[in-house]
């Protein structure tokens, strides 16, 4: 069937602000079916709140909008656009819900707009527990047993019948946010509470446990025709029980037989009819009985997925992009695999190599709350890689997480052996093991490498974590291999060869087998470690030294290796097991024999990208990589993308000319520098655009005689060293806060009582402020020092004095080492303490003096120069008591750069990458600031309700997982809709409630009185309501939650407040009013911690309470 | 990999690939056309498979034996292939249904498992060459390699190719029809109900013949390429519909097989064949096959009706095919049917359904009874049963 005429224009819904369980995936999927239907001439209109986005540059769509993905702003831009048709399953479940609420609300019927990809029924037939369940009985497919509760008493009444556990899914929620597992009855009212209060529906589906059992997934497709095809099956090392978003992973699926695999696809195909999915994508979940064979249906999604974005990666098969051409009409066999070329879409994919996806966690953010998976999701990334061997692959997939993992075991972090020592000292390590191995946790499959090494069995193993003995074989015989080598290095065995080769063909590479020569040596400085404490002086010695003698050893074995040592090839993705020819250079290494890399005689350059997702760095590294990219495909210069995220748009194997999926270490990429090399003129490499992951390897590139391009690795080190640091603030004669630099607890404890509290803490190297932290006391800083930073000889602390309530200020420019192009400078909402990167901010500033934004220039030119910077860099900037700080110096893309693009309407990223490649900045006409005629602000989108127990406050460590831009003629405006995009509905009318420190009252009589006047009701605690009241205001006083009750508490849960407002005095205060905000998060009640965002939440309110809000396209703001 | 045996895989244009022997293998010599099979699942299926007699298959998917061996996945009594060539070997299997290793199985069977090849390059190879004579050979430890290599390729090229090898010989029913007695027997079916078909052994599979009972046909088979005059018991009165199935070798060289199909059009009755089956049909109907670069091995092959956007995935093992327009030029009259059936990749012919005055024929390249692959066809065994309905 040919495309369809009758349709002109179509809106595509994204995904907004990344979240836990949705990322940049929906980035990945948006972009390709953007690109998709704009190869078919349709007119796309796009929605997205995330100006982080390359689907949302105005490149690729005709009409992009930055607004929130809320219905009256949907319905606006419906109305401004007129679209026929709305894609909606290529946004997550935020279009999906999005495009049913349109449906529900009679928006699609009002405009004519037919829903393509999915209908509305089939959504609800998918989404719905009940509608779902009726489906699966109806073609004889098993699902658990279950019940859709809608109250608490039917939750019991189900109980009493099946018992516990029982698994909770609120209904259309992201990620099983608010599910989980429930083991026992006093946990059972409260999950059931919070599912219900989480669902929109106010609905939680509870069922029946299938624990322990095995997991699978299928991703399928279906067109108009009725075809049906499979694109790949997924298989999951952690059992039912743990989310599939947070399980290690593997594809294809590995441990069923044609019989029992072609069972799962029968039914998938089955499903995906009577769901109803008529065009597109689906994902399927499937629980299978190991003992025998039972097969019961998890879920469907019946949309793109992050399953899918994996699958499209794992097989080189583009589910979005073909997704997006079905749902105008063609069938499969109309269109064309971009790969082999000459044969069609109508076909199933196989592969001829294993594929791992390992996901990753941010634990270490969220101290307070246990490590423990369950089905709710926790992962903020994941790293995916592909392998000729499982070992191959899952070994690159750790080392690929960036947590300091150079594979299963083998590397510098000791926290898991110590805490094995520290049970077998007490003889309580086999207890450890099995609860350990029987509750997943992020650390579970390093302890199991601890268990296995301790001789536990793989029955007994299985018998706690029940990973099926397929992948407990693996693993061991890893294990064996270790030991081969070993004892081969060990007596200089003549077949060492061999043997080493095996080990590379099972992904180990160099610096795991030094470490594994070194064995003897790491083992008694993990004896002395365990008994001394962490964070004195002597334990961060001895970790030095077991890095010296890790280094000692790695030369020893490359004298060993040098006279056999193979580089590994590179072999194609190419969707048929090289059935066919790939026209198509997305690769990966292995240690093969014939290398498919075939390099160009071009001239080219390589980008580095940044990994796995995860908090501090996200989505607009890739954001840079991709423009990068598309920089030097306009330039003639052929662009090689190296990157392990397969949830991104740099990973698209049609993004850059050349693309290899590869851990992002040293290793690696040296192997892909020479393979490149050797052929063709290869300028060198840009890491300036991936974040710190590739910055961390700068100078062992160098070392390694890589050509960098851009800002040189020496003048990045001048700006985040700290003595280097200081000599250029000296140089230039600027101002920073007083600060020192210390490697033990001693020289921390008295660098910070020379400073005098309250002082900023942080390692030096972090990006998005890993164990960041503002210290009152010397107990809280002796804490820090020996739980929180990891701290070397090589990378010491770095101690601050804290500049109490200072403005902070962002700067983006652009530097050709000649002239300097300020971008950006944008003012923070939020005052000094916060992390830059979860605060909210402003462009352009509205609260600095015209002196002040001089000196800023006048500085950041300074600095740029000095550094000779080529590219771009950010510089943070505080002002106190009107003088201007520096406080961070970042000689890279930082995390505004996408946000100040959209907002200038400038592809900085872009931009720099031409510079680097010699282009001055007068020639990219990047002479004159840019103007503004709007304001732009950047919220923050935060991930608290998915890590229990944390607090909501913000402080210097980076928690959030992403962000949203509003954009309004007024500052109010711009936040406000910031405010909408992130999730806080901000009403028209209601009550606030108010509890702020001393400081903080005077600055919010006025804007209160405002808000008062307009029809408000205000609560405040005691102090609060008694000053407002001498102001003239009328307050309902409260009292505190430890006062009695009725509390503030109480009036939260009664659906009393609309709008909380806490600003806590100190460490003191701060613990006080922990529960308000929690009850806050809880019932997702809009919640400020500072005067300046409250001041503008309330401008804005005030401001929409009188006029019509507008939508504004991008690309026509100017 | 210690204490594990050296085994070379050589090609007849004398390439070479050093791997290792997973399992014993006694005659340290074996000769085979070399084919990949591109399935990710279904080694077991594959291995048994008559209609790999003579060759040597490379399994593309890296890792095999991951699920074991069981004694229900059979597709015959036997493996029939020459060598199995693989990346990795998977030593302890983990399913519930296992009962053994892979390599145990081929070691009964005398058959070597051979690992730690790059297969991908050698599938690269093969495509860009097309399949060859191949052979798996263990030398003794000093010998000279290139000595050996260039004496083995000599041998290969002596060794007779697959063009013009007739391999169905073997195949007379007898195992067939065991396997039909026992599976009746195991699910008690009601087989006197069944419609009594007629049926050409020339190495069928197992699962066509599941799929036939299960579609409420009983099938007597005798075998294909013995003239019908020899054939013991043999009344055509007795049958509601003929079935040729699949096998090894080359279909054009199976005369007395062709002669056989050629008087069995005469009797007018619903026919359904598959594979060489198929092949053999359209020779029978006076059309020509020729050799495929490398042939169609596969789970994931699409099948399409010519006319129509419909397409299944099927399971496919096939290096020969039938030249579609010869099929055409054979009817000297129109067929009042005449539905084609493609591979989309190439556009090889995958199938027919003709219709005329005197006969209605459904005929398949791919399997649709899979084992291994896909189910989309399996809907063919009940059509076909419906061609034998009264009108």
């Amino acid at each position: 069937m040919p495309r369809r005429d009758d349709l002109q224009k179509i809106m595509i819904i994204g995904s907004g602000p990344i979240v836990i369980g949705q990322a940049s995936e929906f980035d990945y999927s948006g972009t390709q079916a953007v690109k998709a239907l704009k190869e078919e001439n349709y007119e796309i209109v796009l929605i997205n709140s995330n100006p982080a986005t390359i689907m949302t540059d105005p490149d690729f769509a005709d009409h992009v909008y930055i607004e929130p993905i809320t219905l009256p702003y949907l319905e606006k831009i419906i109305e401004k656009e007129r679209p026929q048709a709305i894609l909606p399953t290529v946004g997550g479940q935020t279009a999906l819900n999005a495009a049913l609420s349109l449906y529900k609300e009679g928006i699609l019927d009002k405009y004519n707009i037919e829903l393509i990809g999915a209908k509305p029924e089939a959504i609800e037939k998918a989404e719905d527990r009940e509608l779902f369940k009726k489906a699966m009985e109806k073609i004889g497919a098993r699902v658990p047993l279950s019940v859709v509760a809608s109250s608490m008493k039917e939750a019991t009444s189900f109980i009493e019948e099946t018992g516990l556990p029982v698994i909770l899914r609120p209904s259309f929620t992201l990620g099983g946010t608010g599910g989980g597992i429930c083991y026992n009855l006093e946990d059972f009212e409260s999950m059931v509470t919070k599912a219900l209060m989480e669902s929109p529906t106010h609905q939680v589906l509870i069922e029946q446990s299938v624990l322990g059992w095995k997991e699978f997934e299928l991703e399928v497709m279906r067109d108009l025709a009725d075809n049906v095809v499979i694109i790949c099956s997924i298989e999951n090392l952690d059992p039912m029980g743990v989310h599939t978003g947070d399980s290690i992973t593997v594809a294809p699926q590995q441990t069923l037989s044609d019989k029992e695999y072609q069972k799962l696809r029968d039914l998938s195909i089955a499903i995906i009819r009577e769901i109803g999915v008529e065009t597109g994508g689906s994902n399927i979940q499937f629980a299978v009985n190991p003992e025998n064979g039972d097969i019961i249906v998890i879920e469907m999604n019946p949309r793109v997925s992050r399953s899918s974005a994996l699958a499209s990666k794992a097989t080189g098969f583009p589910i979005a992009r073909i997704a997006a051409k079905l749902s105008v009409g063609y069938t499969l066999d109309e269109i064309p695999n971009d790969i082999t070329k000459k044969t069609p879409a109508s076909f199933e994919p196989v592969i001829d190599y294993i594929v791992t996806k390992t996901p990753r966690f941010t634990f270490e953010k969220f101290p307070d709350t246990p490590r423990n998976l369950d089905t709710q999701m926790r992962s903020v990334g994941e790293a995916m890689a592909i392998g000729r061997t499982f070992g191959e692959s899952f070994q690159k997939a750790l080392r690929s997480l960036e947590i300091n993992r150079s594979g299963w075991g083998l590397d510098l972090d000791f926290s898991i052996r110590l805490e094995v020592l520290k049970h077998k000292k007490n003889k309580t390590h086999l207890s450890y093991f099995r609860s350990a191995l029987s509750v997943p946790t992020d650390e579970r499959i390093f302890i199991l490498r601890e268990a296995m090494l301790d001789n536990m069995s793989n029955d007994e193993i299985y018998s706690h974590s029940k990973i099926d003995l397929w992948f407990l074989t693996q693993l061991r015989q890893l294990l064996e291999i270790e030991e081969n080598f070993l004892e081969a290095f060990n007596k200089n065995d003549k077949n060492i060869d061999l043997i080493y080769s095996e080990a590379q063909k099972r992904g180990y590479c160099d610096f795991q087998l030094s470490c594994l020569i070194s064995s003897n040596e790491i083992d008694s400085i993990i004896e002395k470690l365990s008994q001394i404490s962490k964070g004195s002086k002597e334990y961060l010695s001895l970790n030095s030294e077991a890095i010296k003698i890790i280094r000692e050893n790695e030369k020893k074995l490359n004298e060993i290796t040098a006279k056999f040592k193979r580089n590994p090839v590179f072999k194609r993705v190419d969707t048929c097991a090289a059935e066919f020819e790939s026209f198509t250079p997305y690769l990966y290494s292995s240690y093969e024999e014939e290398c498919e890399a075939e390099p160009s005689d071009n001239e080219k350059v390589i980008i580095l990208g940044g990994g796995p997702n995860r908090i501090g760095q996200g989505i607009e590294f890739d954001y840079c990589c991709c423009h990068a990219s598309f920089a030097l495909q306009e330039l003639k210069i052929e662009s090689i993308m190296v990157n392990s995220n397969p949830e991104t748009v740099s990973t698209d194997y049609d993004t850059s000319d050349r693309l290899y999926f590869e851990p992002l270490t040293i290793e690696n990429i040296l192997s892909i520098y020479a393979k490149e090399k050797s052929k063709g003129k290869l300028k060198g490499v840009i890491l300036q655009f991936g974040g710190q992951t590739p910055l961390r390897l700068a100078r062992k590139l160098l070392e390694n005689n890589v050509e960098i391009l851009g800002t040189s690795p020496e003048d990045i080190h001048r700006a985040e060293d700290r003595d280097e640091f200081n000599k250029l603030v000296n140089k230039l004669n600027l101002r920073q806060p007083a600060g020192a630099m210390a490697k033990s607890v001693e020289e921390a404890l008295e660098a910070a009582e020379k400073l005098e509290y309250p002082v900023l803490v942080r390692p030096s190297y972090v990006l998005g402020g890993r164990a960041m932290m503002i210290v009152h006391f010397p107990e809280q800083l002796k804490k820090y020092m020996e739980e929180s930073a990891e701290v070397s000889d090589e990378r010491p602390v770095l101690i601050d004095k804290f500049l109490q309530h200072a403005k902070e200020l962002d700067v983006d420019a652009l530097c050709d080492q000649k002239d300097v192009f300020i971008a950006g400078i944008m003012e923070h909402i939020e005052e000094a303490g916060v992390h830059s990167g979860d605060s909210a901010c402003i462009l352009p500033p509205v609260n600095i003096s015209e002196p002040i934004l001089e000196e800023i220039k006048a500085t950041t030119k300074k600095i740029a120069l000095e550094l000779k910077v080529l590219g771009l860099i950010n510089i943070q900037y505080a002002i106190f008591n009107n003088d201007l700080y520096i406080i961070e110096v970042n000689p890279r893309a930082s995390r505004t750069v996408p946000f100040v693009s959209k907002a200038i309407g400038i592809p900085l990223a872009k931009r720099a990458t031409q510079v680097i490649l010699g282009k001055s900045l007068k020639e990219l006409n990047l002479v004159k600031e840019p103007s503004f005629s709007y304001y732009h602000v950047k919220e923050v989108v935060l991930p608290f309700k998915k890590f229990a127990g944390t607090d909501t406050i913000l402080g210097p460590e980076m928690k959030s997982t992403g962000e949203v831009m509003g954009i309004g003629k007024t500052p109010s405006e711009a936040f406000f809709k910031s405010q909408e995009a992130s999730g806080f509905r901000l009403p028209p009318a209601g009550s606030v409630f108010v509890s702020v420190s001393d400081e903080s009252k005077e600055p919010l009589a006025e804007p209160l009185k405002e808000l008062s006047n307009a029809g408000f009701t205000l609560y405040a605690t005691t102090g609060t309501a008694d000053f407002l009241t001498s102001r003239g205001l009328s307050v309902n006083k409260v009292i505190k939650v430890h006062e009695g009750r009725p509390n503030i508490a109480d009036l939260i849960k009664s659906d009393k407040i609309d709008i909380i407002l806490n600003i806590p005095t100190d460490v003191q205060t701060r613990n006080d009013a922990l529960e308000i905000r929690l009850s806050a998060l809880k019932f997702n009640i809009p919640y400020f911690t500072t005067v300046e965002a409250a001041v503008q939440a309330f401008k804005g309110i005030l401001e929409m309470q009188n006029n019509d809000f507008d939508v504004y396209p991008l690309g026509k703001i100017k | 990999m210690k204490n594990k045996e050296i085994a070379y895989l050589i090609l007849e244009d004398g390439k070479y690939y050093k791997g290792i022997l997973e399992n014993k293998f006694s005659k340290k010599e074996c000769i085979g056309e070399i084919i990949f099979n591109t399935s990710m699942t279904g080694y077991q299926e594959i291995i048994t498979d008559p209609s790999y007699k003579k060759q040597i298959v490379i399994f593309t998917y890296p890792s095999i034996g991951n699920y074991g061996f069981n004694s229900e996945d059979n597709e015959s009594d036997k493996a029939y292939l020459e060598a199995v060539i693989i990346k990795d070997y998977c030593e302890m299997p983990s399913n519930y249904r296992s009962e053994g290793k892979l390599s145990d199985f081929l070691d009964r069977q005398e058959v070597p498992l051979v690992s730690n090849i790059d297969t991908r390059a050698l599938v690269r190879h093969i495509r860009e060459k097309g399949s060859m004579r191949a052979g798996v050979f263990q030398f003794t430890e000093n010998d000279n390699i290139e000595n050996n290599v260039a004496q083995a390729v000599s041998k290969l090229s002596n060794h007779p190719k697959m063009e013009g090898q007739n391999l169905t010989n073997e195949f007379n029913g007898k195992s067939a029809n065991n396997f039909v007695r026992s599976y009746v027997q195991k699910y008690k079916l009601e087989a006197a109900n069944f419609k009594k078909i007629c049926a050409l052994d020339f190495g069928v599979k197992f699962s066509i013949i599941e799929h036939l009972l299960q579609n409420k046909i009983y099938p007597i088979f005798y075998p294909g390429s013995t003239p019908f005059e020899k054939w013991e018991n043999f009344n055509e009165n007795e049958f509601e519909g003929y079935f040729f199935s699949n096998g090894p070798g080359d279909p054009a060289s199976v005369e007395e097989g062709i002669q056989n199909i050629k008087y069995i059009l005469t009797l007018k009755k619903p026919i359904f064949g598959i594979c060489l089956g198929h092949q053999m049909l359209s020779l029978a109907l006076g059309a020509n096959t020729y050799k495929l670069k490398f042939g169609h091995h596969g789970g994931n092959q699409p099948v399409k009706k010519e006319s129509l956007s419909e397409v299944q995935i099927t399971a496919q093992n096939h290096g020969f095919s039938v030249d579609a327009d010869s099929l055409l030029k054979a009817f000297k009259d129109k067929p009042q049917v005449f539905e084609k059936e493609i591979n989309p990749n190439d556009n090889t012919i995958e199938g027919f359904y003709i219709e005329n005055s005197e006969n209605r024929l459904l005929s398949v390249q791919y399997h649709p009874e899979a084992g291994p692959g896909p189910h989309d066809a399996s809907k063919l065994f009940s059509y076909f049963s419906k061609m034998m309905q009264p009108d």
